[in-house]
């Protein structure tokens, strides 16, 4: 199928970035230039990202209770206590099952539906309604979910109608699973919209030329959809991993829904055991453990970015 | 004309600049106009606390000539204000309670207001907020630094039923654990779900073995858990635990309950769907919208015998240690101890007034009851909920496992001990 595509001249790999020998000096006077747009912005960006990011590492050294307070110095003790401390190390793995599980569904739902929808009349409008999770308040959500999943709600009255007994949908071994499948809802519409917009700018003639040889559905987006989309699909990754590694808002949706108090271990992200680390209601905040946890996402994240960017790293496919 | 136009604009800009700066010089030079309260309040305007608050600021900035900036931003909108208030931007007063009193002293934002105490109560014939306001809801706003703020609302756990439909609980309520667990057996035996329980909170599910651990031993029972391991061995503990264990295999609560999402639980109770619903003081005002025609909400302390210790929590405002108008934030303190805005704490706001001589709500009148006759009072919690690595990522979770009845007294002090020495050890 590639080698037809091939020589039909419809697609070629090639390396588009020039090598960084071939890249001209620039001219002293755009250097100058140069200097002046840039400096702005590296100041900033030194003084609201990098010396912040600096500050919460010392932080993350330190007991402190936040302005005002005494920081006292703790060297690696808070690092020592969290791989000690059974809710963080519980937080943490439900992290990675998230961002993992989660990532799986969410990816395999959107290439699902680039196969399904590409020729599908109407598609502007399924994108839309797909999207809608995306912008809807996390408050909303917690209130739906009760709704939905409490013992006496809609899923457990239909589930009753069939004869099964109500499930504790909410309950500490079933909250996770719940929550996984309220991140998967929640999030795909945004990857869905990514890689259909990658999709549309893919030319209609190469599908044409495609079902000319025979090609199957699969095969179309096998050999034309995913590699010319490659690139948005790499940095839709790279999203993914950032902002499943920080998942919060939809864990108190589904657990507190906003009450006072703390979610069940079962469904802790680190990012919900960060916050309850360092808020003021309900007990002295405990600023070095929280910076502590962010140091150790931070790293993470780091860590599993460059895997997905090794991961994703391919040829760049483009039109000729 | 260009050039004009810049240079006319240029000019005005230069004389609005000059005359605002003028106009702050003026103001510096004027002491009269200097007299500013600000507040940030974390209840939302809508809110009646916030209705009483802000009347009382308009009759203080009135009476008193200080121009009173008032802020309603919600619970969450409070979020930065810790940043603010230690950056010397802050309000001089701000919403404070029983709870969250240690957060404000350990990052010393909390002016000590123990001055406030011998502060005469406008028109209250000379008696002082001290004389006014109980001491055990003073306790419940101090430290060991003092008086950490002024209580205007009295808060406490029972346990609540509807005296309409169960009046012999109002007339009889269980006076023992034993009698307590007879009302249980007899609801259940009746086909009635004895308790509602929203089980995805684990603060409200700790109230059962908070209850039963310190109203019978007093202050200082709970907390001594998380100070030495050997606390954990005193036989009060694992009676408490026993009594949960007891709540768990009696199946008291309705099916379910630990996947309950908040606040569906408290509403069934109210609508009748089960007898009773541990909670906290605000229960009545939180379950308004759903309370029908004729329901008679009272509540009883939970029945576990040893010292009778009653909870005494507190909510008020607290003095910015960093704030800039001090004093007229105390003045304001006890300018709002008045009867009329007590009163308005009662029948507006559905809470109980700090003050023991304006009555609350028949719906809250056994709580303030029993706080009145209470031989001891312990604080929210007993204070524990201060220490977060131990209270949420070890007390409650092993609470909840022992109320769903998955271990029972027994494992409940074994585990509880190896782990909170864990949990002390890397505190040290």
């Amino acid at each position: 199928m590639t080698s037809r595509l091939a020589s039909a001249g419809a697609v070629r790999p090639s390396r588009t970035a020039p090598a960084a020998a071939e890249r001209k000096p620039l001219l002293p006077s755009r250097e100058k230039v140069f200097w002046a747009f840039l400096g702005p912005a590296l100041v900033l960006y030194t003084l609201l990202f990098v010396v912040p990011s600096f500050f919460g590492v010392w932080v993350s050294l330190t007991k402190w209770a936040g302005p005002g307070s005494d920081m006292t110095w703790r060297g690696l003790q808070n690092y020592v206590s969290l791989l000690g401390n059974e809710a963080f190390l519980r937080s943490f793995a439900n992290t990675l099952v998230l961002a993992v599980v989660s990532g799986t569904l969410v990816f395999g739902v959107t290439f699902l539906s680039m196969v399904v929808l590409r020729q599908l009349k109407g598609r502007a409008f399924i994108r839309s309604v797909v999207f809608l999770p995306v912008i809807i308040s996390p408050i909303a959500v917690g209130a739906a979910i009760g709704f939905l999943l409490n013992p006496d709600g809609v899923a457990n009255r239909i589930l009753g109608f069939f004869g099964i007994a109500p499930i504790g949908f909410l309950g500490p071994d079933t909250v996770f699973a719940c929550i996984i499948g309220g991140v998967v809802w929640s999030s795909t519409g945004l990857y869905i919209a990514l890689m259909l917009s990658a999709m549309d700018a893919i030319p209609e003639d190469l599908y044409e030329a495609a079902l000319l040889t025979g090609a199957s559905k699969w095969q179309q987006f096998r050999f034309i959809t995913l590699p010319l989309s490659w690139d948005v699909f790499a940095v839709a990754s790279v999203l993914w991993v950032v902002n499943s590694l920080k998942t919060f808002e939809i864990v108190i949706a589904f657990t507190t829904g906003g009450a006072v108090g703390v979610p069940p271990l079962q469904a802790r992200t680190v990012a919900v055991q960060q916050y309850n680390s360092v808020v003021v209601s309900g007990g002295v905040p405990d600023l070095g453990a929280g910076a502590a946890m962010g140091v150790i996402v931070t790293v993470l994240t780091i860590i599993l970015i460059v895997l997905v960017r090794r991961i994703t790293a391919r040829e760049q496919v483009e039109l000729s | 004309m260009k050039k004009q136009t810049v240079r006319v604009l240029t000019a005005v800009v230069l004389a609005g600049a000059l005359a605002t700066g003028a106009s702050a010089c003026g103001q510096k030079n004027n002491p009269a106009a200097e007299r500013t309260l600000s507040y940030r309040s974390i209840w939302s305007a809508d809110e009646p606390q916030a209705k009483i608050l802000k009347s009382a600021l308009d009759d203080f900035a009135q009476q008193e000539g200080v121009k009173v900036d008032v802020k309603f931003v919600g619970r969450t909108g409070g979020d930065a204000l810790t940043t603010e208030m230690a950056a010397g931007k802050g309000p001089d007063l701000f919403d404070a309670g029983s709870d969250n009193l240690p957060a404000w002293r350990a990052q010393n934002l909390a002016a000590p207001v123990d001055d406030v105490l011998k502060m005469p109560v406008p028109g209250e014939n000379g008696k002082t907020v001290g004389d006014l306001v109980p001491e055990a809801l003073q306790k419940a706003a101090s430290d060991d630094k003092g008086l950490g703020f002024v209580p205007h609302t009295a808060i406490s756990t029972a346990v609540w039923f509807d005296a309409a439909k169960h009046p012999e609980l109002l007339s009889s309520p269980p006076k023992t654990w034993d009698e307590f667990i007879s009302y249980l057996d007899k609801a259940k035996a009746a086909g009635r779900t004895p308790i509602c329980q929203d089980g995805t909170v684990p603060f409200y599910n700790v109230y059962w073995l908070y209850s039963a651990l310190v109203n019978a031993g007093g202050a200082q029972s709970l907390l001594d858990l998380q100070k030495t391991s050997d606390a954990w061995d005193k036989p009060e503990v694992k009676a408490a635990a026993g009594k949960v264990e007891q709540l768990a295999k009696g199946g008291y609560f309705q099916p379910n309950f630990i996947a309950t999402k908040y606040p569906a639980a408290q509403n069934d109770w109210i609508k009748g769907k089960c007898d009773l619903n541990i909670n906290g003081s605000w229960l009545a005002s939180e379950v308004a919208s759903a309370t029908p025609s004729g329901a008679q909400i009272r509540s009883f302390q939970l029945p576990v015998g040893g010292k009778e210790s009653v909870e005494a929590g507190a909510l008020g405002l607290g003095v910015n240690a960093k704030g800039k108008n001090a004093e007229d934030a105390k003045k304001f303190l006890a300018f709002f101890e008045q009867s009329k805005y007590q009163k308005r704490i009662a029948e507006e706001g559905k809470n109980i007034p700090a003050r023991s001589d304006v009555p609350a709500p028949e719906a809250l009148s056994d709580v303030q009851k029993a706080l009145a006759g209470a031989k001891d009072v312990h604080l929210t919690y007993d204070t524990a909920a201060g220490n977060k690595a131990w209270w949420n990522d070890m007390f409650l979770p092993l609470d909840d496992q022992l109320l769903q009845g998955r271990i029972g007294a027994d494992q409940f002090v074994q585990q509880g001990k190896q782990k909170s020495a864990q949990i002390m050890a890397g505190q040290k």
